[in-house]
């Protein structure tokens, strides 16, 4: 099971990496995490999160040629790795069959009028 | 196009990962020209500060020294796996190499702790650098120029007066009778025999004690008052140490004569405190103890243990003051007497470590020389201990070739192998360092045992220790470490991997491992020599002829000396038939401490010659069996004008035969009486061998007699007839005084006791004697398994063609026994001239004989054969085709 280690963050990252699918890259990512979840996110805990999921082979990254609009700084794109997808789909499966073990009753909850 | 915050811009820039760092600086302006169109410059530029913060994190955050860090951890990790692993696999030399280093570890770390005690007597006290002791040169022709700490009592009050100075008498009496009555009419007695200090109050000012009740002011205000220590609280009123404040006001009563009140009670003074009082009474209560008192108004009584103190301004000495004092004696002092000496000041940090004043109130300085000395053997451990290491990792070279070798060969360089290596050396230093904090705890317990003080080994306690241990292992590490590591990093790749290193390649006959046993050696033989001559001279001390005989005699203190109580108890002790003789006298024939004044008659041609004078009684010659050789003894009724005296008195006075001196009168003393000779015994030692003999004056005064002695006869008696003999005298003496403690002493072991720190030292040579010895042959170990190593090949084709295990043994032992002559060439001058010297220090002395030297060396050989015979033999019998069929 501890094969696949994904923090909540990092799901939500790697999601947003697959949305934006060409387009992912750091601004990007943000501003669609932000609009779509209605939270903030700050450049520091997007960028240690985009290198974590690097550092564990869940995402690669290219540099695109400089862009005059960004100050002559490149644009890093990232996209899901095979490695990730199998992450991802190890984390849903997990979270599914948990979701599915529940039974229905702990779900439905009733006022019982004693 | 507008700008972010420049520092904040440039801060990031520095901080980043180089990876990260373009992309992300994007992503930072990307989002920053956004906002300036949203919500304008001041915005943005807020927001761009707080995203740079917040990007100030770990992960983010370049690495401490570019990426060249993440390379070396993993070296290092992998340096410290195989130092673990090699410590493992040949677990015999890890342990001799930890044994080794522990122990010169261990040493050092005592001998500094040893330094530390000695080097802070007296440090507490807050005017430390401005106190001084006053002292008296004497200007003596003939013995050079000597110093005195003995005053006469009216000193410190002259000094008050007529210069202002704070000035304070102090008198150390060691013995005294204390007596505490609790009311009830029980009386408890304690004979004290150190502690009792009689102080003027302005002492108190000087220096520096800690109160648990009472007040420094007005403690010693008056006569009648006394200080106790804690401890002596706590045992004379039985009181829990919690509650030793409540001895305050109860009395106690000094030698039966004075009753005084407990004004205060201090803390226990510091082990390093050269005034190791107990008690602290007024100066002018002395008259109690001291019979020499006079009321503390005289400028010419004299007394070793009458010191006095004064406090300067200045933390210098005061020149200006010692001249003043130059021509100040006069006004009080007889011219001859005053022109004889100068006052001086001694600061009270030379109290403990003068080597020309070396009296102090615990009765022995301890002086720079020897502290250094020790230190030098607390360096020579380490060295030796160092020594050890080299020579065992340098054997252990060849086992590691092939390991150099595939590291070269994978592109390691020179200095990562040294790296390498004195890495491995740390962690075997810090292994043995913990070690050595054991072996240093088993040491103190014994040296404790020895030098009688505490060395508090606890590390956690300061700073200081941690750091010392740390210096240490640092400095063990890279000394011993560093050859061994350029051995190893030096060797070629090619044929350490192919294993067939040159012999050649890592020694010569005078390789640096041979030239460090040989040293090695001359340490632990000079140290052989040091012990072996050092015992011999203390059987001397024991053994020799005094001149009297000592045997079977007990000495007891007289609380006074009225004729008619000690007629009685002789009369009484003489009743038994196992007490032979009983005889008063001021001291036995040889005692510490004595009564020394000049001996004048006209035909005397020494320079101020000094006679030691003893009362004696008519049984005193035959008890100690001293040889009268002249004359005659003295017989009761006696006038008190005859003196016998010892056949070196009759020849200062220009006499070769005693008999011929018979008759003759001479002066004693300044102002003394004349005394006639009345007979002359033979020379005999009145005072430690350490000096001369004395000039001895026998006389048959009824003053100054201070002890019986009381002879039995031991011919048919078991150890219970001695004790129900001393049950005896002890029953016959406390019927005539019976206030007081009888406390007795065989006069042999009095004796004896006189050499203790002889016998200290000694003691203290015997451990670390035994430790170099067992650091040497460690490293005798070491190199003889490398030159079996060596030499495996050699000895396969040697037992192929017939060589004997004893053939074998014979060409090893050959080499060890060249170089423990070479060891021994060394040594032998060296300790020939330290031991000369030091048995120059005693008037009566042993010769250094050959034997001695014959003795160490064959000592050392034994020890050196049986180290090696091991490892040769097991050489010699392993099977020669094992050894030469790997080529």
């Amino acid at each position: 099971m501890k094969k696949f280690q994904l923090g909540e963050f990092e799901e939500v990252v790697m999601l947003t990496v697959g949305i934006l699918y060409e387009n992912a890259y750091g601004v990007s990512i943000k501003k669609e995490i932000e609009t779509r979840l209605s939270r903030k996110v700050s450049v520091g805990a997007l960028q240690s999160a985009l290198k974590r999921l690097e550092d564990k082979g869940y995402l690669r990254s290219h540099d695109s040629d400089a862009t005059p609009e960004r100050a002559g700084r490149p644009k890093r794109f990232f996209k899901i790795t095979a490695l990730g997808k199998e992450a991802m789909q190890h984390s849903k499966e997990t979270r599914n069959q948990l979701w599915d073990s529940i039974p229905d009753v702990a779900l439905d909850v009733k006022f019982i009028i004693a | 196009m507008n700008k972010p915050p420049k520092i904040f811009l440039k801060f990031f820039r520095w901080f980043c990962h180089p990876r990260l760092k373009k992309p992300i600086e994007g992503d930072l302006m990307e989002l920053y020209e956004e906002r300036i169109v949203e919500n304008g410059k001041k915005n943005a530029d807020l927001k761009f500060i707080r995203d740079v913060l917040l990007l100030f994190r770990p992960s983010i955050i370049k690495p401490a020294d570019g990426t060249y860090r993440i390379n070396n951890y993993g070296m290092l990790r992998n340096y410290f796996i195989t130092s673990i692993r090699f410590i493992k696999r040949e677990k015999l030399f890890s342990l001799m190499n930890i044994i080794g280093l522990s122990l010169g570890i261990g040493c050092a770390l005592v001998i500094y702790k040893i330094l530390e005690h000695e080097t802070s007597f007296d440090k507490h006290h807050k005017n430390y650098e401005r106190i001084f002791r006053v002292v008296n040169e004497f200007d003596q022709t003939e013995h050079g120029t000597v110093y005195f700490a003995g005053q006469p009592h009216a000193l410190a009050e002259g000094l008050r007066n007529d210069f202002g100075i704070k000035a304070a008498m102090s008198y150390y009496e060691k013995n005294g009778l204390i007596v505490i009555d609790d009311g009830a009419g029980n009386k408890k007695r304690f004979q004290e025999k150190e502690g009792l200090a009689f102080v003027q109050p302005e002492f108190l000012e000087l220096f520096d004690f800690e109160w648990i009740s009472g007040d420094p002011s007005t403690a010693l205000s008056g006569q009648g008052k006394v200080i106790l220590t804690s401890s002596i609280a706590q045992k004379y009123y039985g009181l829990p140490e919690k509650e030793v404040h409540l001895a305050t006001g109860k009395s106690l009563t000094l030698e039966n004569e004075k009753t005084l009140y407990v004004s205060a009670v201090i803390k226990d003074l510091p082990s390093t405190s050269d005034f190791p009082f107990t008690s602290i009474f007024h100066y002018q209560d002395q008259d109690a103890t001291n019979r020499y008192f006079y009321e503390g108004k005289s400028w010419q009584e004299y007394n070793s243990n009458t010191n006095c103190f004064v406090l300067l301004d200045e933390a210098s000495s005061d020149t200006r003051l010692e001249d003043q004092m130059k021509e100040y004696l006069i006004k009080y002092q007889p011219e001859d007497m005053a022109s004889l000496m100068e006052l001086k000041l001694q600061p009270l940090s030379e109290m403990h470590s003068s080597s020309t004043v070396t009296r102090n109130y615990r009765g022995e300085t301890v002086s720079d020389n020897k502290l250094i000395a020790l230190g030098v053997v607390g360096l020579f451990m380490i060295i030796t201990a160092c020594i050890n290491f080299v020579n065992l990792s340098t054997a252990q070279a060849v086992k590691r070739s092939k390991e150099v070798g595939v590291r070269k060969s994978l592109g390691g360089n020179k200095v990562q192998l040294v790296t390498q290596f004195l890495s491995e050396t740390l962690l075997i230093t810090t292994i043995s360092a913990i070690a050595g904090l054991f072996v240093a705890q088993l040491l103190s317990s014994q040296i404790e045992n020895i030098f009688g003080y505490d060395i508090s080994l606890n590390l956690f306690s300061g700073f200081e220790s941690l750091k010392i241990l740390m210096v240490i292992v640092l400095a063990v590490a890279l000394t011993s470490g560093m050859y061994p590591a350029f051995i190893l990093s030096r060797m070629n790749p090619i044929l350490a991997v192919k294993n067939s290193l040159n012999v050649k390649q890592t020694s010569g006959f005078l390789s640096l491992r041979r030239a460090l046993v040989v040293f090695q050696f001359a340490i632990s033989q000079i140290l052989i020599i040091g012990i072996l001559v050092l015992n011999m001279q203390m059987d001397y001390f024991l053994t020799k002829d005094l001149g009297f005989n000592d045997d079977s005699i007990i000495v007891v203190k007289l609380p006074d000396s009225t004729t008619e109580k000690l007629q009685v108890m002789k009369n009484n002790l003489l009743a038994n038939p196992h007490i032979e003789k009983v005889s008063y006298s001021t001291s036995g024939p040889l005692a510490s401490w004595k009564v020394n004044n000049p001996i004048f008659h006209p035909q005397i041609t020494e320079e101020n010659p000094s006679g030691n004078l003893k009362n004696i009684d008519e049984e005193y010659i035959a008890l100690y069996e001293l040889d009268l050789i002249a004359g005659e003894n003295f017989t009761s009724g006696d006038p008190e004008d005859q003196a016998i005296v010892n056949r070196m008195t009759t020849k200062l006075i220009g006499f070769d035969n005693p008999v011929d001196a018979l008759g003759e009168s001479f002066q004693y003393g300044r102002s003394g009486r004349k005394y006639i000779i009345k007979g002359v015994v033979e020379d005999f030692h009145a005072g430690s061998l350490r000096r001369e003999m004395d000039y001895v004056v026998l006389a048959n005064q009824k003053w100054n007699i201070y002890q019986a002695a009381i002879k039995f006869n031991t011919d048919q008696t078991s150890l219970n007839d001695i004790k129900d003999l001393l049950d005896y005298t002890e029953k016959q003496w406390s019927a005539v005084y019976p206030d007081n403690v009888f406390d007795f002493e065989f006069y042999d072991e009095q004796l004896a006791a006189m050499y203790d720190k002889e016998q200290r030292i000694s003691e203290v040579f015997k451990i670390i004697v035994a430790i170099a010895i067992i650091i040497g042959c460690l490293g005798l170990y070491g190199l003889i398994s490398f030159m079996t190593n060596q030499k495996t090949k050699e000895i396969g084709i040697r037992k192929v063609m017939g060589a004997s295990v004893l053939n074998i043994w014979n060409i090893f032992s050959k080499e060890m026994v060249t170089l423990l002559l070479i060891a021994f060439i060394i040594a032998a001058p060296v300790a020939y001239y330290a031991m000369n010297s030091w048995l120059d220090n005693y008037a009566y002395r042993i010769e250094l004989t050959p034997t001695v030297f014959v003795i160490s060396i064959l000592v050392s050989l034994v020890i050196a054969l049986v180290t090696i015979s091991y490892r040769s033999i097991r050489a010699s019998k392993a099977n020669p085709v094992l050894s030469l069929r790997d080529e």
